[in-house]
Order: structure tokens, then sequence, then C-alpha cells
């Protein structure tokens, strides 16, 4: 299966016309995204609306420069990369000080912080008109050459995270997810461990902005804004919390509204409003969630709805 | 920039927090009592705006009149509707359902805004009695400040002496101590949750309508005063009606003082408060630590 899905992959952009091959793109981008941010939410518990903010800061940071002729794009990849990093541990560091609600609050403020600069510092960032024209490599020039490097970093990192989520680490992540006392009385040091995956989230995070912004060669303040934030809530929601592939599944899905239906209608968020609450009162861990109980249940015969509730 | 202007900017300061105290008024309420954080209590008072806008355009310019009280109904209505027959059916599941499910709301009305209002921002026609204003020495302190002081005042007043003076308050306060033994004393709780989170709504849908004398109405904007009254509500302890007017009052200030000296990123005082207090007292200046 994994093969067969490798060459479908492969072959795509020789086969589809380049708007899908730019779709695709902006999808495997967006699965990244959305697989990072479940590193937080679905492994650790960690209700984040941060991310957005992140995933803008790691756009401007490289872009800013590179446009304003500070530096070249080497450099401000790398840059962009590593500031995002430290940005996320010290958001973390600050916003884990506090535990659930408080938590997410905390991280929106600092996502709000984020974007209230990139669009109050209107010189260097242009404002809420943006910064357009990120001149790009040549590598990176054709729809085609830019969907291969995406497709190679993205299916790089998504290794990276499947392996880090089966790790004793993401296995202790987990412990901490379903009873943070319980997980620190066994001697875990449960702020620690929330930490570093914060910011391992926060890295690939900044990683998946820095691909879109390459994407659109452009950044602009919505790449910062709380509708940022959401969409890797939606896709974790949709897809399934508890799941490597939900999210992926659910970024699809995102994506196929935002431009299908946004393409008949510009009411396309009332439709994923709705979608969400729907998928929260009937199918609380979301499509994947629903899909393994199904198959739970066939196999064993009997009921196992108990299974499928959240704690 | 002398005494007298600073104390001018301060009461200005205090209309505003006065007006954001209806608001996180609600939300702690809601939290306090159903513990919902509602993400989407800022839309509902974006909501109210709206409402006034076409009612003071309907109607003329003393339609706002109409609005004020239909308003905050029309978001109570919903408020209760929406705990009925939403949040109501993710209860016990902790906070992560519920925010998503506010999240949901937040997207459907602002479609419903976008649909109804359009994308430009809409300033409401004031009642001629808001034109003038109250000379101080330091400026002139617009009818509609002193209007919101009133009404925050009064609503301050009145729920001290509902929550803390009547037999239903007494309920109130018992089910957010213990729902589980209130409901076993024969008080209907799940009914009670949705009463009281249509009467959190009719609150902000209030704030709302206070607002509308002064505020914009913004495709978007209730993002912001979410955001703000959050930090209200970080400030002054969640769940806690006493805290949520001392944030306000205070988050108002600042606000109003931060400006005079960084006019562009008055926020950032906020900010710095926020962390401030989640450093020295994360639960809030009221707020009660086992709350988290």
């Amino acid at each position: 299966m994994f093969v067969t899905l490798l060459v479908v992959l492969i072959a795509f952009p020789f086969v589809a016309g380049p708007s899908w091959v730019r779709l695709l793109s902006e999808f495997a981008i967006s699965a990244l995204f959305s697989v990072a941010y479940n590193l937080t939410l679905g492994q650790t518990g960690l209700f984040s609306f941060g991310h957005g903010g992140l995933f803008g800061l790691a756009g401007y940071i490289l872009a800013v420069p590179v446009i304003q002729g500070v530096t070249s794009l080497p450099y401000a990849l790398a840059g962009g990369l590593v500031l995002t990093t430290v940005a996320a541990y010290f958001m973390g560091w600050l916003c884990l000080r506090l535990t659930g609600i408080y938590f997410s609050i905390l991280t929106l403020a600092f996502s709000q912080l984020i974007w209230t600069a990139a669009w109050k510092f209107r010189n260097l960032t242009g404002g809420d008109d943006g910064l357009t024209g990120l001149r790009v490599p040549s590598f990176l020039a054709s729809p085609v050459y830019q969907y291969f490097f995406v497709l190679i970093i993205v299916a790089v990192s998504l290794t990276l995270l499947r392996r880090i989520m089966n790790s004793p680490f993401g296995y202790t992540l987990k412990a901490i997810r379903e009873n943070p006392r319980r997980a620190a009385s066994t001697g875990i040091h449960v702020k620690r461990y929330q930490l570093f995956a914060f910011t391992v989230s926060g890295f690939f995070t900044g990683l998946a902005g820095i691909l879109f912004v390459l994407f659109t060669r452009g950044v602009f303040v919505e790449f910062a804004s709380v509708s940022k934030s959401f969409e890797p809530v939606f896709a974790v929601v949709v897809g399934g919390i508890y799941s490597f592939t939900g999210p992926i599944l659910g970024a699809g899905f995102m994506l196929a509204i935002n431009h299908f239906i946004g393409r008949v209608t510009e009411y396309w968020p009332s439709i994923a409003g709705i979608i969400l609450i729907l998928v929260m009162i009937y199918l609380p861990t979301g499509v994947m969630g629903g899909l393994e109980s199904l198959i739970r249940r066939q196999a064993s015969g009997g009921d196992s709805r108990d299974q499928d509730r959240l704690r | 920039m002398d005494a007298e202007f600073i104390i001018f900017q301060t009461l200005t300061g205090v209309a505003m927090g006065a007006n954001l105290f209806l608001l996180t008024a609600g939300l702690s309420l809601i939290f306090g009592v159903v513990s919902v954080v509602n993400f989407a209590h800022a839309t509902f008072y974006m909501l109210a705006i709206y409402i006034c806008y076409s009612l003071s355009l309907l109607l003329g310019a003393n339609g706002y009149w109409v609005g004020f009280v239909i308003a905050p109904i029309v978001v109570g209505c919903l408020g209760g509707l929406s705990e009925r027959f939403l949040f109501s059916r993710v209860y016990g599941r902790g906070h992560y359902p519920q925010i998503v499910v506010a999240m949901g709301l937040i997207f459907i009305l602002n479609d419903v805004f976008k649909l109804v209002w359009g994308t430009r921002p809409k300033l409401t026609d004031k009642p001629p009695l808001f034109d003038g204003g109250f000379a101080i020495s330091g400026g002139i302190l617009a009818n509609a400040q002193i209007f919101s002081i009133f009404v925050a005042t009064f609503m301050a007043i009145a729920l001290y002496v509902f929550l803390s003076r009547t037999k239903s308050g007494k309920i109130v306060r018992a089910a957010a101590a213990d729902p589980e033994i209130t409901d076993a004393l024969g008080i209907d709780v799940s009914r009670l949750y949705t009463i009281i989170f249509a009467f959190a709504c009719w609150l902000g849908g209030l704030g709302g309508a206070v607002a509308a004398l002064q505020r914009l109405a913004t495709l978007g904007g209730d993002m912001e005063i979410m955001l703000t009254a959050f930090i209200i509500v970080i400030v002054g302890g969640m769940g806690s009606i006493l805290g949520s007017l001392a944030g306000s009052l205070i988050v108002g200030v600042i606000n109003s003082l931060g400006i005079l000296v960084l006019p562009r990123f008055a926020l950032v005082f906020l900010y710095i408060l926020m962390i401030l207090i989640l450093v020295v007292r994360p639960y809030g200046l009221l707020g009660k630590p086992e709350l988290r």
C-alpha cells in the first residue's frame, strides 16, 4: 500500500495539470502543519491556539529579510527555523506555567501578539498588504519541482513525527495526556516533557510555515492570524485526534472545503463550522477514530461503545 | 501632559472597563457555574452591536432604544439555545470539545454577519440624547461613556444583590460549588445551566448594545474583543464576578493610559500586565487556585 501511494505521488505531476499539482503541494504543507499541531493536542493533550502565530512567525522571519534585501534565502531559511523553535520554546515555557484552558488562552494571546506585530510594523512587514515577490531559486520555480521539494521535506518530517509519536517519549506524552498527576507520580517530569513536545511541534510548524511562504512567494498577516490557528484544529478534530493519519485526512478535507465549496460560495466557513459541531457531538474521535472503533466492533462482534468515548 | 488630562483619560478607561465588565461578567458566570469557556461570547456581543445598528437604520436614531432592549434578548435566546442543543451535548469531556463547538459557532455567526451586514464596518446611529458630553477639566466625557458607566454600575449592583441576597442566587452558588449535590437536592441543574447561559449571553448582549454607541460593528472584530475579554478574565480570575469587575477596570484604565505612552502599541501594556499576573498569581487577582 505504501509503495502504491509512493508511485501515485511521484506519477501525479506528470498526469495532472499544474493547478492540481499546486493543490497537492498545499495539501502536503497543510498535512505537515496539522500533524505537527497534533503532537501537542492529540498526543500531549495541550490545546494550543498559538500555532498560527508560530506558522506566521517562521514565514515572516524568512520573507522579511530576503525581500528587504538584508540576507540571502538560505540564511533566512535557517534563521526562520531556529528562531521559530526558540520562540516556541519561550512561548511554551511561559504558557506551560498554566494548565488547561488558561494555557489555551495564553497561547492565543501570544499568537495575537505576533499577528499584531506583523500588522503594525508596516514598513517592515507591509502591514495588512503583506509582502510579495519573494525570489526563489530556479529549482523551485516550476510547480512540479516545487511539488517534489515540498513532498520530500513533508515526507521526511512526517516520518520523523511518526517515529517521535511512537517512541517511548511519545508514549510518555500520552501518559501525561491521560493523567498528568499520575504521570508525575511515576517520576515523569511533566512540564519538561510538555515543553519538549511543544517545542518540537513548534519546529515542524515553523517548517510548514516556511514551506508555505516559499510556495506562495509572499507573506501576509493572515498567515499569523487566529484563523490560521483554527486550521489544524479543524483538521485534527474532523480527521481524528488520536490517530496519526487523522489530521492528514482532516487537512485534505479542509482544503477540499476551502477550494471546492469556496469556489461555489464565499460562505464555506459556516459549512466548516457546522461540520466541526456535528463531528464534536456525534463523532468525538473524528473520522479515523470512528472508523477504528467500527473495525474493532466488527472484529469483536460485540458492543465496544465504551471505548469510543473520550475520557 | 498634565494631571487633568491623565484623570480624564483614566475616566475614559473606566468607561471602557465598565462596558467590558458586562461582557466578562457573563463569561465568568458561565465558567464559574457551568464550567464552560464560551469562546463565542465576544461574537455574541458583536451580534448585539449589529442588531442595534440595523434597528437604528430601520427606525431612525431613536430606534437604538429598541435595539437596546431587543438585541440582548435575541443574544440571550441564542445563548440559551446553543447551550441546550450544542454545549450540553459535550459536557463531561473536558474543555476541548466545548472550545471546538464554540469555534464552530464563531464560524457560523461570522458568516451570518457577512451575509446580512456585508464586510464593511457599521456605525450605529445614536439617539440625540448621546450627542453631547459632560465637560470636565481634562476634556469632554461623552454621554455614551457616562451611560456605559451607569449601566455597568447598575448591573454590577443587581448581580451582587441577586447572587448574594436572593434564594435563586443561592441556588446558583450552590450549583457552582457542587452540581451533583444540588441536583440531588431536587434542583434541575441542567435547566439552571441553560438559564445561566442565556442570562450571561443576555448580559454580553447588553454590553454589545451599550458598546454600539461607541464601537463599530466589524467583521472579525470579535476576535480582538474576545482576547481583551480573556486578558481581563485572566487578570481578575476566572469564575469570579468581582474579579471580572476589577479586571475590566484595570484593563480599561491601563489601555487608555497606555495609548498616551505608545499610541499604536497600547496592547503591549495589557500583555505585560497579563504576563505579570500569570507569573505572580496564575489564578488571577480574585480567582481560586483550585479552579484551575
